[in-house]
This record gives C-alpha cells, structure tokens and sequence, in this order.
C-alpha cells in the first residue's frame, strides 16, 4: 500500500499551535503598515491594537481559512501537465531567485537572461518535475523590470504549469500581460491559470511590508493563486524554539490570507510553511537542516488541519554537487514528501544555501525525486504479487525465478529506474567511464539541451512577451 | 510528540505476509543440508524427507518458537555498561558488510584489505560517536579462507570496545568465537550472560540453509549466543521480482530459521533481518541504494514488530561507486527510512558500491548523517517554553531574537550543529581551499588518532593462540 501522511505531531499539538497562532494575531498583533491594508484587515473585522498594529480575531482568520480553496489546480501551456496543488498530492517544483551560475566547466559566473532560458529548458524536460519556478533572479537584468524581464524568459520554454517569482504589484500586472498573450486573453488566463504568483516575502518577527499588501491586491484582483512567504531565522528573527517560530511564522500567514480572502473571496492561497536556518555565530544563513525538515513536516500536518495547500522549501547549502548536496536534498525531499507537502520547491538546483544554480544539480535533483515519488508509492500485497505460486515452482535450492513467467510478467513495474545514478557493476562502470554523477548529470544535461523543440509559443507571442517586458523596464 | 513510526503495510497485509509465509513453510518447506539440523527438525515436529534433505514445517511448530523466543535482547560492548536494548522504539546504528575492498586514503586508490586495513578501519569506526555497534566490515585478503572468522573477530576485539556483530564458521568457528571472546569477558558465563557478539548468519535463498548455515545455527543456538538470521533473496533471481514476493519468501526463510534456533534451545534470542534487495533487470546487477531497497527496510521493521521480535536492516546502502551526490542521497534515503520505519539496528556505516567498498570518508560522512536524522526523529517539541509568546511579545514586529534570553538558553537543544556538512559562506569556503566534503573528509580520516583502549597484553596473546591453533588443524 502507499504510505499515508506522515504525522509528526498529535491532535492535541495542532490544536496548542494554532492556539499559540490565534493569541499572537490577538494579542501581540501584526504591523501593517500601509493605512489601505489595514482598512481592509478592519473591513474585515480585525482592529488596530496601536499605531501600525494590527490585532486580528480567530473568528475572522477561520472564515478566511474557510473561504480559500483546498486545492489549487494548474495546467501547463501543454495542457496535457496539469497539477493538483493540496489533498495529499505531492508535487515538486524547481528552485528560485538564484543569483550564480556554477557552469558545466566548474566555473562560477553571474547568472543571465539566457541562462535562465537554458535552465527553464532543462528542467522543463526533466521527467520527475511537475513545476518550473522563476529559477534565476539573472543578475544581467537587476534592476526595475527584473521579474518581467524573467517571466518573458520563462514563459516560451515552460510547458508545465510555473511559479513565476515577483517583487512589485506593477510585477504581476507585466505577468497578467504576457499570460494573456500566452493563453490569448485575459478572460483564459483567470479560466485556466498555468501559473501561481511566488509573492514577495513578509519581514519576521510579524512585519508586513507595504508591497506585501500591494502584491496580494494585484494578485487578487485578478483572481491569480499566490500565497504570504516569510522566511524566519529561529534565533534570529523567530524564537529559536521550532514551535515557537511556527506559531509566528503562521500569524504573519494568515494576515495575508485575511487580506486575500478580502479582496477576492476564494482566491487561490497557497501555504509556505517552511522556516528558515541561520548559524547564530556566524550568523549565515542555513538552508538545510533537521529543523528545516521538521518544521516542513509538521507544517504539512498544519496545512491539512486547516484543509490549505501547503508548500515548502528543499536545498543544500553545500557548494558543489557533492555528498553533502545529496543528502541534503534527498533529506528534505523525502521528509516532507512523506509527511505529504503538496508542492516541494527548491526541488532543482539551489546550492549553497539557494547562491548558486547548476545544471548538473538539477539532473541529479531529478533522480533523487524519481526515487522519492517511487516511494512514496509503497508497493501492494496481493496474491499475485505474494506470488506463492512461483515460489513453489523455483523454490528450495537452487532455483532461479529470472526465467520464471511471473517475473518476466512483473519486472517492470517493480523497480524504479534512475537516470543517472549507477546501478552499473564496478568493472562495467569503469568500461564506461567511471562517471561520478556529476559528471553523467553533465553530459545528460548537454544532451537534453542540444535538442530542439518545437516551440510552445509562436514568434508573435513570443515577440509580444518581450515587448511587454521591455515596456517595464521603462516604466521602471 | 507523535512516534515518528512510518506505516507502509496495513495490519491485514501483514497477516496476509505472515499466513502466506506459514504457508509457504507448511507446503513447500526448506532444504536443509547438515543431518543434525534435520535430524534436530524431525525431533520437534517438522516433516523431515532426511533423503531429499527437505524440512516442512507445521503451522504449530512455527507458531511456537514465535512464542519462545525473546521480545526484547540485551547486547553489550566490552565495558558491560555499553548496552545495547533492542526493543520498540529503539534505534541503533551499525557498521556492516564483509567488503574486500577499500579506499586508502593516503593513496586515494582501491585496495585488497588487509589484516592491518580492517584494524585500523575498525578503530576508525570505535572513534564515531553515531556507531553503537560494529558489524564486521571487511575479510582480509591475507588471512586464511577457512578460518577468516576469528581472523576478522580478534581484529575487532582488539580495536573496538563495540558490540560486535560477526559470523562463524560451523561448529567449530563458533567454539573459536567463543573462547576468543570468552577471554575478554572473564568467562564463558560472563559471555551468555552479556554477550560480547553477535552471531551474523544468513540463508542461501530461495528456502535454504546450507550445511554451513544450519550447522553453525545449531552450535550459536546451544551457545546461547544471540543470532541474526538475514535472508537476502534478490527480487526476479533468488526471489519473487515483487516486492511482496521476495518479501514473504525472506519471512518464510526467517521463520524456518527461528524454528530450528527454538528447537535447539528455546528462549534462543534471534534478531528478525532481512536483506531483501532487487535485480535491476536493464543492468544485471542488485540495487541496494534504491527506493524498492528502503521501501523493503520499512516493511522489515513491521513484520519484526508483528512478531514482537527485534529487527534489524541495511539503512545506509548505496550503489554509487564515487564519493557523490548520488551517494549522499541514497545513503541519507535510506537512513531515513529505515529510521523511520523503527528497525533496531541500521547497518551500513562505510559501506559503497553495493557492499563492495569501505571508503573511510563515507565513514564520517555517514555518522554525519546519522546524527541528523537523529535531531529530526527527536521532533518538534511543543510547550508553552518552546512556543515562547512572552518572548515574541517582548520582541515585537520587527525586533531581534538573537540576544534574548530564550535563545541563549533553548539554541543548542534545538538546533542541530554538523561537524561535517558545509554552512560557510562561498568566499570563505573558496579561501580554505574549496574542498568538497568527501575531501575533508579524507583530511580527517588521515589524521585520525583515535586507539581504543587496548586489551590486556595475556588476553591478546590467549586470542591469537586460538587462532593459530584453528590454522594448525586447517593446515594453513
């Protein structure tokens, strides 16, 4: 059978942090400052504590909860990839907002537009990924018009459904532009979303930015699913204590979830659960941890006790595709694909601590989801697969069952096939290289990539694109 | 918190596996090559074809020696109070494997072990702090084939303080075994009483013990010496190429197993393994590092637990030939489950390339993993301590954690700090020589200086005599 969620706190602890949730948003309260935000919070039922505090009831954020869908659907500009985004679906999803490229010939480099294309193309083929995500922030475009600029690249290599990374309400409004070009009006994009909104991030310990609020309206408005990221540093910017982080983390959450199911009753708002890391004495940031897995396994179980899509981040903070990198990876991945996270990000690339992105990461990224999804499929127990029959036909001694027809009717499904992991025996490795998985990532990559697609999108729609983007770079 | 206990199969398809596997034994049976084993068999109600060497084993017969033998075992290092409780809920970690290879660091090229190599690699091991038990890891290519056992025993007394997990061979490498270790406890009963070893026995799968096998069953069994019986049948060539098939038929083995320890001696104390593993058709070779491997490992640990026996498993098995990230992932993969899934002892520490190749840097990289899991099976604590709101209300929106109290006090209970795994930031990392962690790993392997302390120099001497006394009847 398959393994059903994995709950790693109990009834009783779910009910004490949403507690510990709810007594935040009363009594301590959030800081909004913007005096629009906050009339909406107000509007809602919310009241200002002091000043630029905002303190609201559960009441109100439970009829938010009630109001946000459960699932959130996509589908690719191929509308043949489409996801489910909640219940107990799992999905996996690339990383984002990458500044540095580590190049197939082990050079660092800052990262461009056309990497961007590149990575998209890349992972857009890559069997195991349900989603692209704005992998790169390319540091050839910093500056106003980045995102926009990003969006054009991605949108023309990504046949799955996308999280598209902003920073600024005008942002989405470039998307909304480019996404109806795509789709061929703005009427299709609300119909059929192919993309989710990656929001700016909320600043912890529970400070809402202005462009929080500005971002979450223009998503809304337009009925775009989006969601209230923060990033919170236990010891630093959180208590230090997991639960502890949660509970704050969640309070600045469902602010934005009050203020979305304000503006749109049933927008679309996805769950980040995730909180961050940091060495206190050191003070970097830490971006793989025990605690890391924890707090995305235990926020699943959140995510369902309050029936929201949840999503959660994966990365390593080693600097090369070494052990390190896939331990990590694989810890995360598994933990919170077992404790039933229904959209992992960060799933391709995102070394050293979500610095630097390599191709070669994301193929071997690739197989490390094929062999967490296999899992998470379990195996069934039936008499054909107890297979007593075979037994007795080969066994005892020496019997094999290579030949046996229940083998020959059954090898195939029973074992997952990796793509560039070896399963080779040394001295056959060895005949063929002796390849380390960076090395066959490599040459998987390079010939992924020297074949062309048709493209997804005509050259008027792409053209079009790039104007859009373009004319935000201006008004920028 | 909850118990961190995964659930793979469901109570009825563990009674499904358990009635298939009697089953299996009732009708078909086992081929059992040594004439005492047999003729111990016939005598305790199995159905002996003494010509065809065929035991069939009676519902009733297996049924009682599951209720004979031990829930719970005690095992102890050199010092009696390093205990080892194998019961629920306990998790141990261990070496394993019996490889003929290994990396030497100095030269960073694969060799034969030696008797020098497996001793300095077993003190490696003695100094890794996640290791509780040290399975033998190596057969030295320069000591006698017939009597490696005691070869590979003394090298461990000598270099551990450890729990040792080792095989014999027949009766008469279990003597040796014994009087070896009975001189480093004082007696032969300080020896029953707690035992210094392990007894590592497997099956010749499919529904076989050879006459070596049976033989030095029957002699560990009268010993009173705790038995771990692995049957490793590889699905679609030894086993069913189904999950569920090759599944059952290990159980099958085991359980033919435990009816003979039991009808030597009831209440012998007997560890549920398996090593059940698949065939990758494609390539012809066995994948230990997959998912099928780990999935395998969780469904050990539920059947140990139906039976109420205690449980052990390969958790961190990889198929990787090189130090990398294909490596790191399938180790961690496999760590976690088998973690996870409960199973009492997870063996592996060291082990690559299937069971081939001991790479010392994989060594520390695998206790460095270890020791994460174990942060993360400690869970998320939820009190009112940890979820802190008198702390995030004196914080504030905005505020600053890191020199408040809380943190000060709750950081390093919380949070998990690596010695291995990288959190530097690039420039830094870049400037002290932008190793990858395989590297440092090497580092600090070669200048490892951790010796046990030594036996006592008459004890030392009473061992190797045993030795040299079995060579002499072996002619070698």
């Amino acid at each position: 059978m398959k393994f059903p969620p994995l709950n790693i706190l109990s009834m009783d602890e779910c009910e004490r942090i949403h507690n510990a949730t709810m007594e935040i948003l009363r009594d301590i309260g959030v800081h909004v400052g913007l005096p629009e935000a906050r009339a909406v919070l107000v509007d809602a039922g919310a009241s200002v504590l002091t000043g630029e505090r905002v303190s609201i009831p559960e009441a109100v954020v439970l009829r938010a909860v009630k109001s946000a869908p459960p699932v959130i659907k996509l589908t690719g500009l191929d509308p043949a990839k489409q996801v489910e985004i909640g219940g107990q679906r799992v999905n996996f999803m690339s990383g984002a907002g990458i500044l540095d490229v580590l190049d197939l010939d082990g050079q660092i480099r800052a990262s461009t537009l056309d990497d961007l294309a590149e990575f998209t193309r890349l992972c857009d083929q890559l069997e195991y990924l349900d989603l692209n995500h704005g992998i790169l922030d390319p540091r050839d475009a910093q500056g106003p018009g980045l995102y926009p600029l990003a969006a054009s690249r991605i949108i023309p290599q990504s046949s799955k459904p996308t999280a598209l990374v902003i920073d600024t309400a005008s942002d989405v409004e470039a998307i909304a532009e480019m996404a109806a070009v795509a789709l061929g009006s703005a009427q299709a994009v609300r119909e059929r979303p192919f993309f989710t909104i990656h929001d700016s991030n909320s600043r912890p310990p529970l400070y809402l930015n202005d462009k929080n609020y500005d971002v979450i309206l223009a998503a809304c408005q337009r009925g775009f699913p989006t969601g209230l990221t923060s990033w919170p540093m236990p010891g630093l910017s959180a208590p230090v204590t997991i639960a502890g982080a949660m509970a704050q983390k969640y309070a600045e959450f469902f602010t934005g979830l009050v203020l979305a199911q304000t503006i749109n009753p049933g927008n679309p708002f996805i769950f980040p659960v995730e909180i961050g890391g940091a060495e206190l004495r050191r003070g970097n940031v830490v971006t793989a941890s025990p605690e890391i897995g924890l707090a995305g396994m235990a926020g699943a179980q959140m995510a369902r006790f309050y029936g929201l899509p949840s999503v959660a981040v994966t990365a390593t903070d080693a600097k090369t595709p070494d052990a390190q990198a896939g331990a990590e990876k694989a810890f995360l991945m598994t933990a919170q694909a077992l404790a039933g996270i229904n959209l992992i990000h960060g799933c391709t690339s995102e070394m050293d601590g979500m610095m630097i992105a390599s191709l070669e990461q994301c193929v071997i990224d690739n197989d490390i989801m094929g062999m967490v999804r296999r899992l998470v499929c379990g195996f069934s127990v039936d008499a054909d697969t107890l297979a007593l029959e075979a037994i007795a036909a080969v066994a005892p001694a020496d019997g094999s069952y290579l030949t046996h027809p229940h083998t020959l009717a059954h090898y195939k499904e029973a074992i997952f096939e990796p793509k560039v992991f070896t399963r080779q025996r040394r001295s056959e490795w060895l005949e063929h290289g002796g390849l380390s998985a960076r090395q066959a990532a490599a040459a998987r990559a390079k010939t992924i990539l020297s074949v062309k697609r048709p493209p997804l999108l005509t050259s008027q729609q792409t053209a079009e694109i790039e104007r859009i983007a373009m004319s935000y770079c201006r008004k920028g | 918190m909850e118990s961190l206990n995964l659930q793979l199969l469901s109570p009825q398809e563990q009674e499904h596996i358990h009635q298939a596997s009697l089953d299996i034994l009732e009708k078909v049976g086992m081929a059992i090559l040594d004439a005492e084993a047999l003729a111990i068999l016939d005598g305790a109600g199995a159905k002996v074809d003494a010509t065809k060497k065929r035991a069939r084993f009676p519902a009733e017969m297996v049924l009682s020696a599951l209720e004979h033998a031990p829930k719970e075992i005690k095992l102890y290092g050199r010092d009696t109070s390093q205990i080892i409780h194998l019961r629920e809920g306990n998790v141990y970690y261990s070496t394993s494997g019996y490889a003929v290879q290994f990396l030497d660091p100095a030269t960073r090229q694969r060799k034969e072990i030696t008797q020098d190599d497996l001793a300095w690699i077993t003190r490696l091991a003695d100094g890794l702090d996640q290791v509780d038990i040290y399975a033998l890891m190596g057969t030295p290519v320069d000591a006698p084939a017939e009597t490696n056992d005691r070869y590979q025993l003394a090298i461990a007394l000598e270099n551990t303080t450890k729990h040792i997990w080792n095989t014999a061979y027949g009766k008469e490498g279990v003597e040796d075994s014994l009087r070896m270790a009975e001189m480093v406890r004082g007696s032969r009963e300080a020896l029953r009483q707690y035992p210094l070893f392990t007894l590592d026995l497997t099956t010749l799968s499919p529904l076989q013990l050879d006459e070596r096998q049976a033989s030095t069953m029957v002699a560990g069994a009268r010993a009173g010496l705790p038995i771990g019986v692995s049957p490793g049948p590889i699905g679609g060539a030894t086993g069913p190429v189904t999950l569920a098939g090759t599944l059952t038929q290990a159980n099958a083995e085991f359980l033919g197993a435990l009816a003979l320890c039991q009808a030597v001696q009831p209440g012998a104390a007997v560890i549920y393994t398996q090593w059940t593993r698949s065939l990758d058709m494609a390539r012809g070779a066995v994948e230990m590092g997959g998912p099928e491997f780990s999935l395998l490992r969780v469904a050990t640990a539920e059947m140990a637990r139906y039976y109420h026996l205690p449980s052990r498993g390969g958790g961190l098995m990889t198929d990787a030939k090189a130090a990398d990230a294909q490596m790191g992932a399938e180790k961690m993969l496999n760590c976690l489950m088998a973690s996870l899934a409960g199973l009492n002892v997870v063996a592996g520490v060291g082990q690559t390339d299937f069971i081939n190749t001991v790479r010392p840097d994989q060594m520390l990289i695998d206790n460095e993993i270890i020791s994460l899991v174990k942060r993360m099976q400690r869970g998320i604590k939820v009190t009112d301590e940890s979820m802190a709101l008198d702390v995030i209300q004196a914080v504030g929106p905005g505020g600053n954690y890191l020199t408040t109290d809380h943190t000060v006090s709750e950081f390093r209970k919380e949070l998990w700090f690596p010695k291995l795994f990288d959190r530097r930031v690039w420039s830094v990392w870049e400037a002290e020589g932008a190793q990858d962690i395989s590297e440092r790993a090497l580092q600090k392997v070669l200048t490892n200086q951790h010796t046990p302390s030594p036996l006592d120099q008459a004890v030392r001497q009473g061992i190797w005599q045993v030795i040299h006394e079995a060579d002499r009847r072996h002619g070698a």
